[in-house]
């Protein structure tokens, strides 16, 4: 039979499995990012000198390469000789181009400005409209990217990137999963903002924490053996270095094995701790709103 | 001395509005004295594996972080704030407001605003230099303070006269505000003596962003490092600049004013 | 299933908790070491109900618990105690079915991207709000034969001027046909002719589709034009529930007779049979007890000298502030502190 708003139910009115499978709205919402992908592509397009500026800003990992390749002038360090370190940043800067997140700013903003109301009265989690505008973003910066990739690859014709199909998947998913480890834990920073006035504040500090022991300022290789140990299992090397590592082919295959689980156990973490927290953001958003 | 009383009461405002936010504060000294910590970390892994920058022992690139945060406050206390200010008001239409006070417009629009816990970043950086000094066991002669205190003078001229001109893009290109993000990612190249770049790295950073003028040279100055042409370039240089941004700032006032309705 | 009245609220009470400061620098510095903080009582014991199909109009002055009840019941804020429900649902369970039924439209506040036409707007929440194809081709048609949108629907939302946007706003608001509209100041900030269009649309929605309909406004316009019930709220009460024209007649107890003289008077007085409110060479304005109405009308016309004459309520404006003004004498003598503004 079917209740006052048409959906199946069994006689005591309850819904049916296949129903409430149904109405588990994950799966309806490929329909729905089809429509927010071509919105946010059209916001994105409005903002193309915005984004290209944006894209320049991210030079930093070519300044450290400045750095580290005068200082290799005299002889490899730890490993890497000039060569190496090209061949390290030029990727590194490929994948933080690629794995940008900035979501906070509009999170937080929206937050406290109120605005948030709006997206919250209709019946589909904000979140998706924000990842919208990253995805439309990424696609963006490749049209960008890829002809500097190549352009690169031509004028550095003796970089050592190991290319097999197998690297190259894992690489692939390595970086997608960089993305959104970088977009959940900024996001997680951005619910904060229910609470406190420095949540950007604090998502700095975390975006410190990612240069230093996320490879920016230098390959993980680089530091004393203590820090690298315990930088190889926090969250900031799968944020940008691991995909960095892969194409490098330094890592061995147990290397690899530990490495990918690490990073899988991040993303559950970060998962969780997104649902937790944005459940406990939105009660407190009810209690004062805005 | 108007003007003094002006600036006087423009901080005074300012703080009131700080204090509004009295996290802020705490937030604020706290990352000052974390960017600083970061930024010495980061110097230090280099050293893990050479023992020198260039010709730049330890403590004498320790005079460049230190001069790097020092300028960063100025920038963050005293300019940035006014151009986020500067632009809000231009999209908004109230510039109009601060251009028929009868005060010079330039002073008001990139003086108006200090976020002073900001300037916590000065005193630090302060103290990293005369850290640095004093792990060198040198006492500079006089005439290397003098130059010191020159260049400080033609880099705080120069911060200035870039950050001016920043905003009188505004006028043109109301979407600026990532063009100063620009800015930082090139400052970031002044975390580290500018010789120690190669070839066609250090001229940009040198000549065209002239970054160098900002944290090396004081420090080069402070070390018998520098001699007098270069800084003399460097104040003319700076001074130039300085004259250049007050044209431009009063060519893009003329054309706003023409422009707008 | 027995009926259920599709706006439900009893004893709903929203408190905050807001920080106080006193001003200059001395306040600054005080309230920098230890905050004051205040509750404050945004709705306070509310109750009503409202049936399928009605207008419902929400007044008050600022601050005085529209805009807040008007988010209870969309969800967007809990109560700290009391009942509400909407179509049966609680509304701050934020449950999806709820959400595509009910629509809030914050006139300071928009949905619409900025620097994209409304049509895009409008297809993302045609996916949002999952409306098939035909329904939203059949839905836009007929919201833009009432809006008169077809001009803008291509144009940035930002190049439109304000009226324009709110329209936009509208038709995005209502493309789901909710059956429940919360609207909060739509009129805010519209010249009359934007204003008088709008509310020929919500009057025509409402006959067209029987949605159930809460609206706050600052303007009496709004509400004489399209409100036969009246809920009138002063910081955080209720102080009057019915009727609009009721409320007149019990609050203030004239009425006014325009009166247009053939010549001049001769002799007369006007005074002499009511409250005179204006006098202009040939008319007049009087405030006249309500039950001696028809007996002084009727003395009027056969002792004056009349051309024509009107016997009105008064502004309906008049009388929402005499109820605030009864409200606040009644607070005074209660001895209730008054919240500085």
């Amino acid at each position: 039979m079917t209740n006052v708003e048409g959906r199946r139910t069994n006689d005591a009115g309850r819904r049916t499995l296949g129903a409430q499978v149904l109405a588990f709205s994950i799966f309806r919402l490929p329909g729905k990012y089809a429509a927010l992908l071509r919105r946010a592509m059209g916001l994105i397009l409005e903002y193309r000198a915005s984004i290209v500026i944006w894209m320049l800003t991210g030079v930093m990992p070519l300044v450290m390469l400045a750095v580290w390749y005068a200082l290799a002038e005299s002889g490899p360090i730890a490993g890497y000789a000039q060569n190496d370190f090209v061949a390290y940043y030029l990727m590194l800067t490929l994948v933080r181009q690629l794995t940008n997140v900035w979501v906070i700013w509009e999170l937080d903003y929206e937050i406290r400005h109120g605005d948030l109301s709006v997206k919250l009265l209709h019946p589909i989690n904000p979140i998706h409209e924000y990842i919208a505008t990253h995805l439309a973003d990424k696609v963006f910066r490749l049209w960008i990217l890829v002809p500097l990739a190549l352009l690169a690859w031509w004028l550095f014709p003796d970089l050592h990137y190991d290319v097999m199909p197998l690297t190259l998947t894992l690489w692939l998913a390595a970086l997608v999963v960089a993305w959104l480890l970088r977009f959940l834990s900024q996001y997680c920073f951005g619910i904060l903002a229910f609470w406190i006035s420095q949540a950007l504040t604090l998502n700095e500090m975390w975006f410190a924490g990612m240069l230093m022991l996320g490879g920016v300022v230098a390959p993980l290789d680089l530091f004393p053996a203590p820090v690298a140990q315990v930088a190889n299992y926090l969250p900031f090397r799968f944020m940008l270095s691991f995909p960095v590592e892969i194409l490098l082919g330094r890592l061995s295959a147990s290397d690899v094995i530990v490495g990918t689980l690490t990073m899988l156990a991040w993303l559950a973490f970060f998962l969780m701790l997104y649902r937790w927290l944005w459940s406990k953001g939105i009660r407190q958003f009810g209690a004062f709103g805005a | 001395m108007r003007y003094l009383r002006l600036l006087v009461i423009f901080y005074k405002n300012s703080l009131l509005r700080e204090l509004e936010y009295r996290v802020n504060f705490l937030a604020n000294a706290f990352m000052s004295v974390f960017w600083l910590t970061w930024g010495i970390l980061g110097v230090s892994v280099f050293f893990l594996h050479r023992n020198r920058m260039g010709d730049w022992t330890f403590p004498e690139v320790l005079m460049v972080v230190g001069l790097f945060t020092f300028f960063e406050g100025v920038i963050e206390a005293l300019l940035r704030p006014n151009v986020g200010a500067v632009i809000e008001q231009i999209r908004d239409g109230t510039l109009d407001f601060v251009l028929t006070k009868p005060v010079n417009a330039q002073f008001i629009a990139s003086l108006r605003n200090l976020v002073i816990w900001r300037l916590v970043d000065v005193i630090l950086g302060m103290m990293v230099i005369l850290y640095g000094l004093s792990q060198l066991h040198v006492t500079p002669t006089p005439a290397q303070v003098m130059f010191f205190i020159a260049m400080v003078i033609s880099a705080l001229m120069m911060v200035y006269s870039i950050w001016l001109i920043m905003v009188s893009l505004a006028f043109w290109f109301v979407r600026i505000d990532n063009i100063t993000e620009l800015f930082y990612a090139f400052y970031e190249a002044g975390r580290y003596p500018v010789t120690i770049y190669r070839g066609v790295v250090r001229v940009l950073l040198t000549f065209i962003v002239p970054i160098a003028f900002i944290t090396t040279f004081p420090a080069s100055a402070l070390l018998g490092r520098l001699d007098m042409t270069t800084a003399s370039i460097g104040f003319a240089f700076a001074l130039g600049l300085f004259i250049f941004s007050n044209r431009f700032w009063n060519f893009a006032l003329r054309y706003y004013s023409s422009a707008s309705s | 299933m027995p009926y259920q009245p599709p706006i439900y609220v009893e004893h709903l009470c929203k408190y905050y908790s807001v920080h106080q400061k006193e001003p200059g620098l001395i306040g600054s510095l005080r309230s920098f070491v230890r905050r004051k903080y205040i509750d404050v009582k945004a709705v306070d014991d509310v109750s009503f109900t409202i049936d399928a199909g009605e207008i419902v109009g929400f007044l008050g002055p600022n601050g005085a618990g529209k805009t807040t009840t008007l988010k209870v019941l969309s969800g967007l804020l809990y109560p700290t105690r009391g009942t509400a429900r909407v179509l049966g649902f609680i509304p701050s369970e934020r449950r999806p079915e709820f959400l595509r039924q009910i629509t809030l439209v914050m006139g300071q506040k928009q949905q619409l991207a900025w620097d994209l036409p409304a049509m895009e707007t409008f297809l993302v929440n045609a996916a949002i709000y999952e409306i098939p194809a035909d329904q939203f081709k059949q839905r836009l048609d007929e919201l833009t034969e009432l809006l008169d949108l077809s001009p803008l629907l291509k144009k940035q939302v930002r190049k439109l001027s304000l009226g324009e946007r709110m329209k936009c706003e509208l038709a995005a608001a209502l493309l789901h046909r909710p059956r429940v509209l919360f609207l909060d100041e739509p009129t805010i900030g519209l010249d009359v002719t934007m204003q008088t269009r709008i509310r020929q649309f919500i009057r025509e929605y409402n006959a067209r589709h029987a949605a159930t309909i809460l609206l706050t406004s600052h303007y009496m316009a709004d509400v004489t034009a399209l409100c036969r019930r009246v809920i009138v709220i002063d910081h955080g009460k209720v102080l009057y529930d019915g009727d609009l024209h009721n409320l007149a007649e019990k609050i203030a107890p004239h009425k006014l007779i325009r009166v247009e003289l053939a010549q001049p008077l001769n002799g007369q007085r006007l005074e002499d049979y009511g409250e005179v409110v204006s006098a202009r060479e040939q008319h007049a304005a009087l405030l006249v007890p309500r039950d001696a109405t028809p007996e002084v009308a009727a003395r009027m016309l056969a002792q004056l000298p009349i051309a024509d004459v009107t016997i009105e309520e008064p502004p309906i404006e008049e009388v929402i502030t005499r109820v605030f003004e009864q409200a606040a004498r009644a607070r005074a003598e209660r001895g209730e502190e008054e919240d500085g503004e």
